[in-house]
């Protein structure tokens, strides 16, 4: 397995449609693995006693944002710069392998990863071992992307990667 | 449980903590989250030696997720030869 770790943290405002908060790719030109071994959600703010379904998917392209963010490197400070490309509050959507998210995320369909409902005032945590990270091919922009939706709720949620590559 | 991967752990609105073992599908890479008594059923590769999702496309046949990520590679890299119009 390649050795830098890196973490970044996707925001977004919860809407009915569900809208990504990340988007966590391989980049266009120099393709690599990503092994994503942690994972954190939850609400921030004055979130309500609600509940909504958060998604964690494969996609084949990142979508787009205000502008890629730059992934902290967890490691070594003289390591190499993350090649991933990290999207947060993302403007248009990634393109998601569950083609059904967007008929609604209670829709289950291949290319799911993690599906969790979670109460708006609860967090989730999810760590791998070693081995057991989820893998995205070196393939151009293919990786993972992370999404919730409410009927009602307009909190800000989070999803947090941590990931080798 | 004996294959039993990952950790997942919930603080809930009042208080708690819920923690719970996780594995993923060796066939899709869904993570699955054990709960002892849930009664729901899932599957077993025997190739695989490894615990499935319980989906029927993944209970059906072995085609180990790995496999598949390898094979989305060895298209990449043949588009790109393609593109390149030579093969190295």
């Amino acid at each position: 397995m390649p050795g830098e770790k890196y973490h970044q943290d996707g925001f977004n405002t919860l809407t009915s449609t569900a809208d990504s908060a990340a988007s966590l790719t391989v980049n266009a030109s120099t393709a690599h693995r990503i092994w994503l071994y942690e994972i954190n959600m939850g609400n921030v703010g004055t979130p309500a006693d609600l509940t909504s379904i958060y998604l964690i998917g494969q996609v084949t392209a990142p979508g787009s944002s205000g502008g890629a963010i730059t992934s902290t490197l967890l490691s070594d400070a003289a390591g190499q710069a993350a090649r991933s490309v990290f999207h947060s509050n993302l403007t248009s959507e990634p393109t998601y392998v569950n083609t059904s998210t967007t008929s609604g995320l209670a829709v289950v369909a291949d290319g799911d990863l993690l599906r969790v409902p979670l109460n708006h005032r609860a967090t989730y945590r999810w760590v791998a071992p070693p081995g057991g990270e989820f893998v995205a091919p070196a393939t151009t922009t293919d990786g993972f992307g992370g999404k919730a939706d409410h009927a009602s709720a307009t909190t800000d949620y989070m999803i947090g990667f941590h990931w080798t590559e | 449980m004996a294959d039993a991967e990952g950790y997942a752990l919930i603080t809930d609105p009042y208080g708690g903590v819920k923690e719970s073992s996780t594995f993923k599908c060796v066939h899709c890479q869904f993570l699955v989250h054990v709960h002892f008594g849930s009664g729901i059923e899932r599957g077993y590769c025997f190739l695989c030696d490894a615990p499935t999702c319980g989906k029927p496309r993944c209970n059906d046949g072995c085609y180990p997720f790995m496999k598949r990520i390898e094979e989305a590679e060895n298209r990449h890299r043949l588009h790109k030869a393609m593109e390149r119009g030579y093969d190295r």
